[in-house]
């Protein structure tokens, strides 16, 4: 497994606040990492560094070898739904065409019937198609997510970041979310923020603790007591597996 | 009315200020709405008080100087935003207020009578110059090219300024543009119906808009026909009532929209869903 993210002694500090301290953190190919911990903990934080939008204050972050700025056209970024304005006119398709604006000519741009087709077949693929036409207020939490997610495909990205796509979306939207994801990880790398670890489980390869500093960054199995004592909450997690791993401050890189 | 409009220029030139006004206003207004820069945009009309003073101090055209104003404010909000990470609307509230004073302080200071300056603060559309509807017709022009050239750009910024920077859309460009953009409608707009009034022309008609259509570029359209709609029923009542147009063009607009909504929900079934269907 060749690494696609390399992060080595990341601090960042929004004023005199420190939002992450200390975080080695790499990130393999095809990996399928969740990223969990409180509110406040950095892991939006965390996701904005790899995209380039937040600076690190101090040490250095790597995606396939090179800057984050550089390579953001091969990310696909899914936010939190919960902060858009559903009031905005704009329809299911064209929400999903801004995926392709990237790296394009910029003045009197059009999409062009390849994107338009691209777009289509995504859709198609996320189960979205029938709803093109609506405007994004008249969707459910869930189909609104599998829309934002369409976008982010829509970049044709090598890794695509997502920040809880299932906060406030019933269990069987959240069971479909899931299996997306599943299949795409055949293709690229997800990192997925959530608190809904329970759900997220059966399909993730590896966990990180993230509260501020990094705590732990492994197999997807660890004791879920202590978890629960470094993340000062429970988890709710089910330890499928005996809980043999020593839960150490995360050294890597 | 209509005889009258062949007779005299001076409501010919209103009749193309309207016009004109109202195409900057739909655009920018519909913009302006969705983005949520409704109060940023009063506090660039209300600095923009301070360069009416200038132009009279000075000697100068008072809408060059208005336009001054109202770009630098607009850059400077944007720029101080950035640098100083204080809140836009304390900005917005900074310069609102600072600029009416350097209105006041330019015109005290301004030898001679006092220059009558309710023109400018309430509009005053059968006073509008040739040279003002030359400066209007300019800054439309500058709008409608900015727009269409980066329309997707614009749609994908005003959604979602994020997702937008994080597929290298370059957003403080656009950001800039479109704070410049708001400034030069504001200048169209102050001969209309005055640095006063600016807001409900740019706010109503896209919030009618949005009773019949999901679709930006048509909230746009029906926005600038819109516009032009109530600038012509405002003017004519002005001319016909003699009241200051600023003020008849704003009561129209407002009453419209009052009773709209009002019967909005007896309408939904009948006209606005078919009408949508149709748009």
């Amino acid at each position: 497994m060749k690494p696609v993210i390399e992060i080595k002694d990341l601090d960042v500090f929004y004023g005199n606040v420190k939002a992450l301290s200390g975080i080695n953190l790499t990130i393999d190919e095809k990996e399928f990492l969740c990223i969990a911990g409180p509110n406040g903990g950095g892991k939006s934080t965390l996701l904005k560094v790899i995209l380039g939008l937040v600076m690190p204050s101090y040490g250095t972050v790597k995606v396939f070898g090179k800057t984050p700025e550089e390579v953001r056209n091969t990310v696909g970024y899914v936010p939190q739904f919960s902060k858009f304005d559903k009031g905005f006119p704009i329809s299911v398709a064209d929400v999903v065409l801004m995926g392709c604006l990237s790296s394009r000519k910029e003045l009197f741009h059009r999409y062009s019937r390849q994107e338009r087709e691209k777009v289509e077949n995504i859709m198609n693929e996320l189960g979205i198609h029938d709803l093109k036409h609506r405007q994004i207020g008249q969707l459910s939490g869930g189909q609104l997510q599998r829309v934002l997610i369409a976008r982010a495909l829509a970049v044709d990205p090598k890794i695509m970041l997502l920040d809880e796509p299932t906060a406030s979306v019933d269990a069987d939207s959240k069971e479909q979310i899931y299996k997306i994801l599943n299949r795409l990880n055949d293709k690229m790398t997800i990192i997925i923020v959530t608190h809904d670890i329970e759900a997220v489980s059966p399909y993730i390869k590896s966990i990180a603790y993230l509260n501020v500093e990094l705590y732990y960054h492994g197999e997807a199995r660890p004791d879920s007591n202590a978890i629960n004592k470094f993340c000062g909450y429970p988890v709710g997690f089910v330890a499928h597996a005996s809980p043999y791993h020593v839960l150490n401050r995360h050294q890597e890189g | 009315m209509f005889e009258a409009l062949l007779k005299y220029s001076f409501l010919q030139n209103a009749l193309i200020g309207s016009i004109l006004a109202s195409i900057a206003c739909g655009i920018i207004g519909t913009l302006i709405v969705e983005k949520k820069l409704v109060m940023m945009s009063g506090g660039i009309a209300h600095t923009s008080f301070g360069g009416v003073g200038m132009g009279y101090f000075l000697n100068i055209e008072p809408i060059i100087g208005a336009l001054i104003f109202a770009v630098t404010a607009a850059a400077g909000i944007s720029v101080i935003n950035k640098k100083s990470r204080t809140n836009t609307d304390v900005l917005v509230g900074m310069f609102w207020s600072v600029g009416m004073a350097m209105g006041i302080l330019f015109i005290s200071f301004t030898p001679g009578y006092p220059p009558d300056m309710a023109s400018y603060l309430f509009g005053d559309i059968l006073t509008v110059s040739h040279l003002d509807l030359i400066i209007m017709l300019i800054l439309d022009i500058a709008v409608m090219i900015v727009i269409t050239a980066l329309y997707d750009h614009f749609k994908a910024y005003l959604f979602d300024e994020e997702f937008a920077s994080v597929v290298k859309i370059r957003t403080a460009i656009l950001e800039y543009l479109l704070y410049i953009m708001i400034a030069f409608t504001i200048v169209v707009l102050i001969r209309v119906v005055g640095i006063v009034l600016v807001i409900a022309l740019l706010t109503v008609p896209p919030a009618i808009a949005k009773f019949i259509t999901y679709d930006l570029k048509k909230i746009i359209l029906s926005s600038v026909i819109l516009g032009m709609l109530f600038c012509i029923a405002g003017l004519w009542i002005s001319y016909e009532l003699h009241i200051a147009s600023g003020a008849s063009i704003i009561l129209v607009a407002g009453l419209t929209y009052v009773v709209l909504s009002a019967v909005k929900g007896k309408l939904e079934n009948r006209i606005i869903l078919p009408l949508r269907k149709q748009l």
